[in-house]
């Protein structure tokens, strides 16, 4: 009998081999550790060691002015930056009581949704790459690097953004950008189309794909699995519907659900989304053209002198799922305690019981459909 | 929602965490009681622990279970104080399967031992890391706490 880090027993015969998969491997978007336990090719157990990327963003916090963690906090995900500002923003506009103009409402939308789709493409690329199929990283990133280009061109950087402040955003949107993002956004169906032709009904993916990995609801609850993950199993819960921030209470579009959450469901997921982050890039981008003459894009606070006091938690639907970040402020410069709940951190504690009794080949199209990335778990 | 939860348990403090959580303090002792209750009784259904939070407040700590609802759409906030020197208190990993990692984690930073705990070890820092980076009294740079010079 052996233990797992959660505890749970599992029956071993003389005949198991243990395996590291990683730190360092092609396959884990970062570095994690796995310590897998085989019985020839199928596994038993997995025990995920994390902790290489930890960089210590709570600790950090305690020295640090609340505008001076505000970079930092765009490397909590790096390939969705936007989302962990706007998280640390809203708990601090919270704190300090004060309300976005709209314009910078629906220009936060507007990027958020664009992160989620470029993250989205690299995550769809480098999950095909895992599997053998080389040429799909190079489409997406066709449509990627659009993306980040039009970030580059509306913030100054192509991935750590700062775009974000207290009380809405740092510069305001031209109407040149606004006409390459519709450009974008009317283009992009189509190669959405193209990805699924070239994908979704791709014998060796389905072989590879369809039934492995299954997450049940149960686990999924159990485990506080958030996002993709979680609407693959038919729970209809995201964020931007249950709770509506900003302003998705004005927007038309759907939240996609599937029925058992695979691995092939789980990148169904995904493009699904990708479609539907695209109609609200449309409806932002129309509001934005029509209100062109609008200017107002940040209220006037001083980011320098702010000594919030009370508890916030600032949260977000993030391309992964919840995103929460906890502030506990005591009315000096310095946040006493900042936490942050990503959801990475808990879909890795899941891997085990996700891949247990599948085969060993298995295990990268199972941990690459749940779509990790190790700065998050580590922080 | 909570009328019920209220009058079963000692409620020492009601506070709100913003934007619109509310948040109950009650004593150490009743927290896996109380956890159990939230979880099953029909009224409330907290099926989802979202993260534990754990606080220096530099005389003691606070530690705070964030839960969710699916059916009702609501969150709260179930925290209680922890002494100082005591710094043990019991494990829920057996009402929610993911506080098993949280609750490694808060091991691992703060030095909170987890009784009943299925695997209590460090999760973030290596095994041979000496002291509690986020406690307020840890000193960073501290010849002391060198780990790394074998």
């Amino acid at each position: 009998m052996m233990k797992d880090s959660n505890g749970i027993m599992t029956k071993t015969s003389e005949h198991t081999m243990q395996i590291n998969v990683g730190p360092q491997h092609p396959s884990t978007h970062g570095v994690l550790r796995m310590l897998v336990t085989l019985s020839g090719e199928q596994i038993i157990q997995i025990e995920p060691i994390i902790g290489y990327l930890h960089r210590g963003m709570e600790k950090m916090a305690e020295t640090r002015t609340y505008l001076q963690y505000l970079p930092i906090v765009d490397r909590v995900d790096y390939l969705s930056g936007f989302f962990c500002s706007y998280a640390y923003i809203s708990a601090i506009e919270n704190l300090i009581n004060t309300d976005i103009p709209i314009k910078a409402k629906y220009i936060r939308t507007l990027t958020m949704e664009m992160n989620r789709i470029s993250s989205h493409l690299l995550w769809l690329g480098c999950y095909l790459l895992d599997l053998g199929a080389t040429s799909p990283l190079f489409y997406t990133f066709i449509e990627r690097e659009k993306i980040l280009n039009i970030f580059e061109d509306l913030t100054g950087s192509r991935m750590m953004y700062n775009y974000y402040t207290f009380g809405g955003v740092k510069r305001d949107i031209e109407k040149e950008l606004l006409i390459r993002i519709k450009n974008f956004s009317n283009e992009f169906l189509k190669a959405v189309r193209e990805y699924e032709d070239l994908i979704t009904n791709n014998p060796i993916f389905i072989t590879r794909t369809k039934d492995i990995g299954i997450l049940s609801k149960e686990d999924a609850t159990e485990y506080s699995i958030t996002g993709a993950n979680l609407r693959a199993c038919s729970i209809p819960k995201d964020l931007r519907k249950d709770s509506p921030y900003l302003i998705y209470n004005n927007l038309e579009f759907s939240v996609p659900i599937g029925t058992i959450s695979d691995s092939h469901s789980r990148y169904l997921m995904r493009i699904k989304e990708m479609k539907e982050s695209n109609k609200i890039i449309n409806q932002c981008t129309d509001w934005l053209l029509s209100n062109i003459e609008d200017n107002e894009i940040n209220t006037k606070i001083n980011p320098l002198t702010i000594k919030p006091n009370g508890t916030a938690l600032g949260e977000v639907e993030s391309t992964r799922g919840l995103l929460q970040c906890y502030i506990e402020a005591n009315g000096r410069e310095f946040p006493n305690r900042i936490k942050w709940r990503t959801p990475s951190f808990y879909a890795t504690q899941a891997i085990n019981t996700i891949a247990k009794g599948f085969m060993l080949p298995d295990l990268m199209s199972i941990f690459g459909s749940l779509d990790i990335i190790m700065p998050e778990v580590d922080r | 929602m909570f009328k019920e939860f209220e009058t079963k348990f000692d409620i020492l403090n009601k506070t709100i965490i913003l934007p619109n959580i509310q948040e109950f303090y009650i004593k150490k002792d009743n927290i896996k009681e109380a956890l159990r209750y939230l979880k099953n009784s029909p009224e409330t259904i907290f099926s989802r622990l979202d993260c534990i939070i754990a606080k220096d407040n530099s005389k003691n700590f606070t530690v705070s279970y964030i839960l969710n609802s699916d059916t009702y759409n609501t969150k709260c906030a179930i925290s209680y104080y922890l002494g100082y020197e005591e710094a043990e208190t019991v494990s829920i990993s057996d009402i929610y399967k993911n506080a098993t990692w949280d609750e490694r984690e808060i091991y691992d930073l703060y030095g909170i031992k987890f009784n009943n705990h299925p695997n209590l070890k460090r999760i973030l820092l290596p095994d041979s890391f000496k002291g509690n980076p986020l406690r307020k009294d840890y000193i960073a740079n501290d010849e002391r706490l060198k780990w790394n010079n074998d």
